[in-house]
């Protein structure tokens, strides 16, 4: 991997990492759900450093070049994220019409 | 002092009302509130049948929002103190006008009841993990706090308004030491606790992994920005 890829990589963490730390200063998300972005931009500072684990498990599967692994995983990575978020918003959902419910209910009453 | 004792409850059927009693008699004084997190055991049925003085979420907050909900109330009815109690029978009711009196006497904000000051010694990785948490702290704030972990936590009035109007503030060690660095005077004294006298722990090792990195971050990272 060229050197600016790697600094493109490293580049791309500390934006995500200033995103964050602004959210929570500004009380717009929980720190429980900054979690999964500290380690995501964590992750791309490891790869940005040591470009070798990207050659490695690239020839190991046959990839025609690192950044292509690298697309892949980060691809992977947010595709999984993407169906916990779907998943905790159905609960969510569910969530709102148990309180809407209940407060009808207790309306009733 | 008016002091009001919260007891979040979350599927605690086996030992709530052990918990309660032996709490009222042993502090007549001390008022109670039991938060039952939208249990799905009998718990609510209990705190019904039993006239205990509670309020039942209508779904499973987590702990941090029962506790909420607690200290709005503690708000609403001018309490001057409010003490932390496990309703697993963990913590011993003694020790609470102790703690109402170290907060008097030392003028400060929040007393934490430590396992360690009073001798006892922790083993595994337990402790190692409340260990990390308390070096943290210390490196953060200057505080030393050496059971950072103790679920047994009085906190005076100040803090009751901060926590009941707080954002994303938890009973954790991180609000703690962020209390701490906005000015919050913290002090400890020995207590020693029993082990759960019935139920459930719900602290598995993925879930405890987790806050650990919870614990880190926030105390390494976001402390200093919020």
């Amino acid at each position: 991997m060229p050197i600016s890829q790697r600094l493109l990589l490293i580049l791309g963490a500390i934006a995500i990492l200033t995103i964050i730390i602004r959210s929570v200063r500004a009380k717009r998300i929980l720190i429980e759900d900054s979690l999964f972005w500290i380690m995501f931009s964590l992750l791309l500072v490891i790869l940005g450093l040591f470009p070798q684990i990207a050659f490695f498990f690239a020839s190991f599967f046959g990839f025609q070049s690192p950044a292509n692994l690298v697309f892949l995983v980060v691809v992977g990575i947010l595709l999984i994220k993407e169906f916990r978020n779907t998943a905790k918003i159905s609960l969510l959902k569910e969530k709102v019409n148990q309180l809407a419910q209940e407060i009808a209910l207790q309306n009733k009453s | 002092m008016k002091i009001l004792a919260i007891i979040p409850a979350y599927n605690e059927e086996a030992c709530l009302a052990n918990t309660v009693n032996e709490l009222t008699s042993i502090c007549p004084n001390i008022d109670y509130l039991i938060v039952n997190d939208g249990s799905i055991d009998s718990t609510p049925d209990i705190c019904d049948m039993e006239k205990f003085n509670h309020i039942d979420m209508p779904i499973n907050t987590g702990l941090t929002s029962g506790f909420h909900a607690g200290m709005k109330y503690a708000l609403k009815n001018q309490y001057e103190a409010v003490v932390q109690f496990d309703a697993d029978g963990q913590h011993k009711p003694e020790y609470i006008p102790l703690m109402a009196k170290q907060l008097q006497t030392s003028h400060c904000d929040i007393v934490i009841g430590s396992r360690y000051l009073s001798g006892e010694q922790a083993h595994g990785l337990r402790n190692m993990g409340s260990r990390l948490i308390s070096h943290l702290i210390h490196q953060t704030t200057g505080a030393i706090i050496t059971d950072p972990t103790s679920g047994m936590r009085m906190y005076g009035k100040q803090m009751i308004k901060t926590f009941a109007r707080g954002f994303d503030l938890g009973p954790e060690p991180d609000s703690i030491a962020l209390l701490i660095r906005n000015g919050a005077k913290v002090t400890e004294i020995p207590v020693s606790i029993r082990d759960r006298q019935g139920g459930e722990s719900y602290l598995k090792p993925a879930k405890a992994a987790k806050y650990m990195l919870r614990m880190c971050v926030s105390l390494l990272l976001f402390q200093r920005f919020r």
